[in-house]
């Protein structure tokens, strides 16, 4: 059995535990613990007195008793209790010495005690606890050897003055107190001040050993010390029949055990010499205390040596006992599962978290049975792992599938590293592994989500890449490798405005930094250089990426192919320009026409006036007629050039979303008098799920107001209470919406349908018939189409389309004679 | 004996334009009747014929063009001298094609347009 003197720490002094009861009461506790103190140093001090007065006695007890006080007071009372042992001194019957030498002689000792007390608690992990042989050792070299040296030195000086010789009254000093350091204070210290009784429990059950003990030390000591033992001398065996049982004591119960055992053959051999009985009969008291000193000092001190060897061990046992328990309990706790091999490989531990999870026992585990719960697919790489890197002793990093206790086998991380002694010899390994289930199916969901957002980026025709602020390509799609014919490699790292033509690098710059400030994309047009050499066109559209703290940490630039449509707006500029010429051809037919009909009339008249004059009596009526008819037609011909240069007039159109409706509702507005004097009723079907459309507000409202006047105007032989006139709005498709004008006059003949749109083809009296073409041409620049068809219920249809409004701003200028 | 005066029909949508030419060929010894529109002067043919038609190309809803094959459809032959405001290269050649017997351009020039008549006039006696 050992006993945990250790955890006799914990048990309370009674006086320990009677004190704390005058917790609230700290002056009656002072004064009962000073007077506990004085009993004791009195009985101390009267013990060592009657060794005789002649010689110092063999041990000074009164100085391990104040000793003791002062390790456990405050410092601030040692005062008190230092001066409490002036009165103990004067008070006990001494041999006649001179005050001064009582005096000295309490001022050394107090000196010694302070000097002892306050190097113990200096230097000491544990003043009352000799438990480590540091500790032990630097007690014997304070209090045991210097403190009783060098206090000596001072004490013989006294002595001397009485007459001693002063060597010899040191040696008797220093002997005096040494002993009393090694046998008495460390007595004190176990079994008074904190003692460290066996646990009841324990020393219930294990009665026996402790009763042999005592038992064989009281009969080995009563052998060595009995009365006849003197005539025997030292070299009778009896003599140390108390050695075994000591050894016996120091190294079952550690100093504890060494204390009382040695403190008992102190009191035996103390005793029976005082009585003139034991092997020390027949000495001087100077002679015999020289013995009993060196006698117990040769006892004492291996038997102490022994004791704190003992409780070095111990307490080394119990630390690693400590430490395998903090291990164990968090291996058991922490939420890893844990494991350990030994030099042969073979697992010897597992922690609760690896065999709760498996479900199974440490016996099916150990060994290799581990291996049964490792999914099949995975034993050989793993066991391949574990066994290269074991061999090499090396760390390693593996996955694998671990069944757990419900049968389902999830991926376990196991990381292992071998493990060492302090000395450096192989121990085995050690491992933890994480449950990584859940961060492989969502690594597996990522891997997944980003391969198929790869996928859908690298299948694009557009051109995708990513740089860093200053245009270094970080990422390119397959798209854009194929279209500069490099490969990735040789694109990522260099600068995307070396893959630009150099007249469009400046732009293409400067709109990449426009997406810093304002963080808004930002889009451009810019001539691209094929790797072929030819020149095509690509659309870049650009934003930036930023940082969740708002610092820009790349731009997306995406390109898309616009050559075509680039080509196909090159041919619409030149087909727009052979229709313009075509239209001047048109224009000066025009101009012709409506110039030359009053020149006509003004010069027939002239002439028709001229014949008139050259009659004899000319009728001057009619003469002034002929002159005011060419007045007329004089201003008429103005007026036709006036015409004809508003028309002329060429106006930017701006296109732009507008609400369709809204436009509709306002020519509605315009023409709303002139309907109500023709009697026509207008009716609206204007959905209002159209989106916005591309338009420009004062052109569209002009065909609008064409188509409807037409509409009205067409209708001037109907009947009033069939006038009607429908405009209609509605979604058309994806991009477009459908505008349409009915009316319910007599439709459109067969034979004029195809002109109708012709310039200067004309159904009314005086009209130039530039309206509908007009209108024409200004829904072909609004990228729509315009036809005319009749309706079965009679009347006819306009209809024209217009773009569903896209954020794109297009600038294109019309002709007003409709080209 | 009166002397019959040579009737000129002058078929023209504007109608200062028929004002003028009439008191020009009036003022010129002839006889005028005026037309807004070509199916006005067709109407008309079931009286009196002109003996010469200044007909207008560039009407509304009738052309000149148009009168001129009505006529050849009812195979009404009748001098027809094409007046327009705008000359085009090819519409002269086509309207004499048509059967137009002369194709003057707008302003009209009293002598040309006396010449014009004459000619047409005779042209259509000989042929009757």
């Amino acid at each position: 059995m050992s006993i945990d003197l250790d955890r006799l720490a914990s048990a309370q002094h009674p006086v320990a535990r009677f004190i704390p009861a005058l917790d609230h009461y700290p002056l009656l506790r002072k004064l009962l613990a000073l007077g506990i103190f004085e009993i004791a140093f009195y009985i101390a001090y009267r013990y060592g007195m009657s060794f005789g007065q002649a010689t110092a006695s063999p041990f000074w007890f009164p100085d391990s008793v104040l000793l003791c006080t002062l390790l456990v007071i405050a410092p601030r009372s040692w005062w008190l209790f230092l001066l409490a042992t002036l009165p103990v001194r004067l008070a006990v019957e001494v041999p006649p010495a001179p005050l001064w030498f009582l005096l000295g002689m309490f001022a050394i000792d107090c000196t010694k005690a302070v000097l002892a007390a306050t190097l113990l608690k200096r230097f000491l992990s544990d003043p009352i606890r000799l438990s480590t042989m540091r500790d032990f050792g630097l007690y014997c070299l304070f209090v045991v050897v210097l403190v009783p040296a060098s206090s000596g030195l001072a004490g013989a000086a006294l002595r001397h003055a009485l007459g001693h010789e002063y060597w010899a009254s040191w040696e008797q000093w220093f002997y005096g107190d040494a002993l009393a350091s090694l046998i008495v204070t460390p007595l004190l210290f176990y079994w008074v001040l904190r003692p460290a009784f066996p646990r009841r429990d324990l020393f219930a059950r294990q009665w026996l050993e402790p009763l042999l003990l005592i038992g064989g030390l009281l009969i080995s000591t009563h052998l060595a010390f009995e009365p006849d033992s003197g005539t025997r001398g030292f070299a009778d065996t009896r003599f140390y029949a108390p050695i075994p049982f000591l050894f016996w004591a120091a190294l079952r119960f550690g100093m504890f055990g060494a204390s009382g055992a040695v403190g008992l053959l102190t009191v035996f051999a103390v005793g029976t010499s005082l009585s003139g009985l034991g092997p020390f009969t027949g000495s001087t008291p100077i002679e015999l205390a020289a013995s009993l000193q060196q006698f117990l000092l040769l006892r004492a001190a291996p038997v102490y040596l022994a004791a704190v060897l003992f409780e070095h061990t111990r307490r080394v046992e119990w630390s690693l006992r400590e430490s395998e328990g903090r291990f164990r309990y968090l291996a058991d706790t922490a939420p890893v599962l844990i494991w350990m091999s030994g030099t042969d490989g073979l697992c010897v531990f597992f922690n609760k978290v690896w065999l709760d999870h498996t479900g199974r026992t440490l016996q099916q585990e150990h060994g290799e049975g581990w291996v049964d719960g490792v999914h099949p697919d995975d034993r050989e790489r793993c066991l391949a792992v574990y066994e290269s890197n074991f061999n090499a002793r090396d760390s390693f990093e593996m996955d694998y599938r671990l069944r757990r206790y419900d049968g389902e086998y999830r991926w376990i991380l196991d990381k292992g590293m071998p493990r060492y002694a302090a000395s450096g010899e192989f121990l085995g390994y050690i491992g933890s592994a994480v449950d990584v289930t859940e961060r492989r199916r969502q690594e597996v969901a990522l891997r997944d989500s980003e391969e198929r957002y790869r996928e859908v980026v690298e299948s694009q025709t557009d051109l995708v890449c990513r740089m860093l602020p200053d245009m270094t390509l970080t990422f390119v799609n397959e798209a854009f490798c194929r279209f500069y014919e490099r490969d990735r490699s040789s694109l990522l790292g260099t600068n995307l405005i070396g893959l630009v033509p150099e007249n469009a690098r400046e732009i293409a710059a400067d709109r990449v930094q426009s997406v810093i400030l304002p963080r808004e994309r930002c889009a451009w047009e810019c001539e691209a250089l094929h790797p072929d050499g030819s020149h095509g066109w690509r659309r870049w559209v650009c934003h930036g990426v930023f940082t969740p703290d708002g610092e820009l940490r790349e731009f997306q630039v995406i390109g898309h192919d616009i050559t075509d449509r680039k080509h196909a707006e090159e041919a619409n500029r030149k087909l727009d320009h052979a229709a313009r010429l075509a239209a001047v051809g048109e224009l000066t037919a025009m101009i012709a026409h409506e110039i030359n009909q009053p020149l006509c009339a003004i010069l027939s008249n002239a002439e028709a006036g001229e014949i008139l004059l050259q009659s004899t009596d000319p009728p001057l009526s009619e003469v002034r007629r002929i002159l005011a008819d060419i007045c007329r037609d004089d201003l008429r011909a103005d007026e036709a050039i006036r015409r004809i240069r508003a028309l002329m007039q060429k106006r930017e159109m701006l296109l732009q979303p507008i609400d369709l409706n809204d436009a509709i509702t306002s020519v509605l507005h315009l023409v709303a008098g002139d309907a109500l004097q023709k009697r026509v009723h207008i009716r609206r079907e204007l959905s209002s799920e159209i989106p916005p459309v591309l338009a420009d507000r004062a052109y569209l409202e002009q065909v609008l107001l064409n188509l409807i006047t037409n509409g009205m105007d067409a209708m001037a032989d109907t009947a009033a209470e069939m006038r009607q006139v429908t405009v209609q709005t509605r979604r058309n498709d994806a991009e477009t919406v459908l505008i349409a004008v009915f009316d319910r006059g007599h439709g459109i003949s067969d034979e004029k349908m195809p002109h109708l749109f012709d310039s200067f083809f004309t159904t009314k009296a005086g009209g130039m018939g530039l309206g509908l073409s007009i209108a024409r041409s200004i829904i072909q620049a609004h990228q729509g189409h315009i036809w005319a068809e009749n309706c079965p219920n009679g009347g006819a249809a306009l209809h024209f389309t217009l773009r569903v409004a896209a954020p794109v701003s297009v600038s294109t200028a019309v002709d007003s004679t409709g080209t | 004996m009166l002397e019959v005066r040579p009737l000129i029909a002058v078929v023209d949508d504007e109608e200062s334009v028929r004002l003028a030419l009439a008191r020009l060929l009036r003022a010129s010894s002839y006889e005028v009747s005026t037309y807004a529109s070509g199916q006005e002067f067709l109407d008309s043919l079931q009286g009196r014929r002109p003996d010469c038609v200044l007909l207008d190309f560039q009407m509304p809803d009738m052309t000149g063009r148009d009168v001129q094959r009505s006529l050849a459809m009812a195979k009404l032959s009748l001098p027809i001298i094409i007046v327009t405001a705008y000359d085009q290269p090819s519409l002269r050649e086509q309207c004499l094609a048509d059967g137009a017997v002369g194709y003057l351009s707008k302003p009209l020039r009293r002598d040309a347009l006396i010449a014009a008549i004459d000619a047409a006039i005779q042209g259509g006696n000989g042929a009757a």
